[in-house]
């Protein structure tokens, strides 16, 4: 079957009724935790992580996706209207979303906004489409050293790109690459800080590990936090449609930001969130008068909405055909992968054919979902906000918990749940993300196996991760990757000013009124 | 009986402000110090432990060798944390009178999973509800024990009924 052959049978995979249903909640619930602070896409995710077991693989996985892509359309909402940003990557979106709403125009920002989403989230999707397979036919012929030294690159930009201490996120990683370690040790059989019991000897699940991590102490921490946000009134929408003229300033930002969001949505540590900064950054530095930025400018909101949807969308490249997450959002769907039996990969695209396509597919199915539910649907969305955050705490839990214990009827793993979640709660308030000790906990799994056998191909020589060309080639751009930020860092040290202090300026420009 | 005062409402305020605060920052500081302690004291117990599982050869990596790698990692990072306390305060928030509510929670799930194989799921699931709506959520009596019934009623219905799962219970 030829490459085009699958991507219609993925299609007819992604309007089967089960899996629109699917697409439908999936993209519904994160529209809902987008407009809900605190609650993000990964912890949502971890949290129903469980459910995978009872549906079907593939729409498991469609239903986890739209979960992800739909919480950043849903940020959107809370950011425009009331200034209160859903997620991390609708941050930018307060900055002119929120003057453009004081000045009458909210309907044409959240219109602007769903129209940007959509168009960079769809035309990332076809890049997607075409360069999907031929990354996968590419990574194909990887071997050992080459899946090393990519996890290693990847975990270590995660670990340093748009994290404020390096070292505490290095130690993040190492922490979760070590409780990888826990239990029998593949090549030798070894047990390994099993403390002697038998109860650690199967490791800990990743499962178990993503809810405590991100659900509970997602959960446990807005607990603390609750109470300080005061109830606000959204400000009414008015008119829906742009005006030609704010049609002309948004679509250049979008061709930007499109661009922008497919390229960072690639690389490991960027994504959505970093995206949208850098897009800000970019709008404002090329405009003639910057002094619009702040107070309403429309470029402000299309650029970085399209570039988070991009990035959204492109960010599944690398976890569907080379089988690495980028981000810890994509950790989770690694996770629920892993969850149905099924290992992403290279070999992805022949292996499954269908739940390849079908997941991708049923991206554009989503987007389309979303556009039509965005606008229409803007006053329900915005009601949420005033769900009872204790009851939705104490749901949350429930359900995290009987989740849990549902995997392996173990009451002891609820127990862990609890330790995880301590863990979690710790490293936010001690300002360490768990992010990277997530990732690097899942992806210690094939960095191990890789690096230990990799080293008996070399002889016990490391310069052979060098002189084979692939991951010779992988380690040189990685280690100029890694320079060129480094004297980023300097050159932002030296002159105080870096592309994205320019995003953090609008809010000290903005009188709160 | 002031300083303890006084703590007090520092670690109540949001922690932009506290950053700025001298008193927050020290304690910041201290936070991270601690960090650092603690993460470098892990590296090297996991480095102890690799060397007693076996290192093997560089030719022949045996089960310790990578955890011994990622050991030294772990301390290495952890000593440059607390060496470089004074830098990243920013994302440090302060522990304090605030922090009981989701202790208390961790310690209520950690219960949870200890008590259900002996009660079943109906008591503990009500007791763990209404502890989080009553006691952490601070709603009324009335709404926390009709609201925790029928949670309860629908996760039966989700957990026990549809799912099929296992669960220790009474019905």
């Amino acid at each position: 079957m030829n490459t085009l052959d699958s991507v219609l049978a993925g299609f007819a995979t992604a309007v089967e009724p089960a899996n629109l249903l699917f697409c439908l909640i999936g993209v519904t619930i994160g529209m809902f935790i987008g407009v809900l602070p605190g609650l993000g896409p990964s912890a949502t995710i971890a949290i129903l992580l469980p459910v995978t077991y009872s549906i079907e693989p593939t729409g498991a996985i469609i239903m986890l996706a739209g979960i992800f892509y739909g919480a950043i359309y849903g940020g959107t909402i809370t950011s425009v209207l009331l200034r209160l940003p859903g997620e991390a990557s609708s941050v930018v979106v307060t900055f002119d979303g929120y003057p453009m709403a004081q000045k009458g125009r909210a309907g044409v920002a959240l219109t602007l906004a769903a129209v940007a989403s959509f168009i960079g989230g769809t035309v990332s999707l076809i890049f997607l489409t075409v360069l999907a397979p031929v990354v996968a036919r590419f990574a194909v012929d990887f071997g050992p050293p080459e899946f090393a030294v990519l996890t290693l690159v990847g975990i270590g930009l995660v670990s340093s790109v748009g994290s404020s201490s390096v070292p505490k996120s290095l130690a993040a990683a190492a922490l979760g690459l070590l409780f990888a370690t826990v239990g029998r040790d593949e090549l030798t059989g070894d047990a390994r800080f099993t403390f002697g019991t038998l109860t650690l000897i199967d490791g800990f699940g990743f499962v178990l590990i993503a809810m405590g991590v991100f659900g509970i102490a997602e959960i446990i921490h807005n607990q603390e936090a609750a109470g300080t946000t005061a109830a606000r009134k959204p400000i009414p929408i008015t008119q829906l449609r742009p005006t030609s003229s704010e049609v002309r300033q948004a679509v250049p930002a979008v061709a930007r930001g499109g661009a922008l969001g497919f390229l960072l949505g690639l690389l490991p540590g960027g994504g959505a969130t970093l995206s949208s900064l850098v897009s800000y950054a970019v709008e404002k530095g090329v405009a003639r008068d910057k002094s619009r930025f702040g107070h309403g400018a429309v470029e402000g909101v299309a650029g970085p909405e399209t570039a988070n949807n991009a990035a959204a969308s492109s960010s599944f490249i690398p976890l569907l055909t080379l089988g690495l997450p980028a981000n810890p959002a994509m950790a989770m769907l690694f996770g629920a992968f892993l969850v149905v039996g099924i290992t992403p990969g290279p070999n992805l695209v022949d292996t499954d054919p269908d739940l390849f396509w079908g997941v991708i597919n049923s991206m554009y199915v989503g987007n389309i979902l979303l556009l039509i539910m965005a606008i229409p649907l803007v006053g329900v969305f915005v009601r949420v906000l005033s769900v009872n955050p204790a009851y939705l705490a104490a749901i949350c839990v429930m359900v995290t918990v009987l989740g849990v214990f549902s995997l392996r009827q173990s009451p002891t793993d609820i127990v862990f749940l609890a330790f995880f979640g301590a863990l979690g709660y710790l490293m936010k308030k001690t300002g360490i993300s768990p992010g990277p000790m997530v990732l690097a906990f899942i992806l210690g799994g094939i960095l191990e196996p890789a690096f230990r056998q990799s080293m008996r191909i070399f002889a016990g020589d490391p310069t052979g991760f060098l002189t084979r060309p692939i991951s010779g080639t992988l380690l040189v751009v990685a280690v100029l990757g890694f320079l060129g930020m480094l004297g980023f860092r300097m050159w932002r040290k030296r002159t105080g000013r870096t592309p994205l202090s320019a995003v953090t300026d609008p809010t000290a420009q903005t009188p709160r009124t | 009986m002031d300083t303890g005062e006084h703590s007090e409402a520092a670690t109540r305020r949001p922690a932009p402000e506290d950053t700025t605060a001298p008193f927050g920052s020290a304690q910041a500081v201290r936070t991270n110090r601690i960090v650092g302690a603690v993460l470098t004291l892990t590296g090297v117990l996991a480095v102890v432990g690799a060397l007693r599982m076996g290192v093997g050869s560089l030719a022949d990596p045996g089960a310790g060798s990578w955890p011994l790698l990622l050991g030294v990692v772990l301390a290495g990072t952890g000593t440059a944390v607390g060496v470089r306390a004074r830098r990243h305060i920013a994302d440090v928030e302060s522990f304090g009178s605030a922090t009981r509510g989701p202790l208390l929670g961790l310690a209520s799930i950690a219960a949870y999973g200890l008590v259900l194989p002996l009660v079943g799921f109906e008591i503990a699931s009500l007791a763990l509800l209404v502890f989080w709506l009553r006691g952490l959520g601070r709603q009324s009596w009335r709404s926390s024990l009709i609201g925790s019934l029928l949670i309860v009623l629908i996760l039966y219905l989700i957990f026990v009924v549809a799912l099929a799962v296992p669960i220790p219970r009474i019905v």
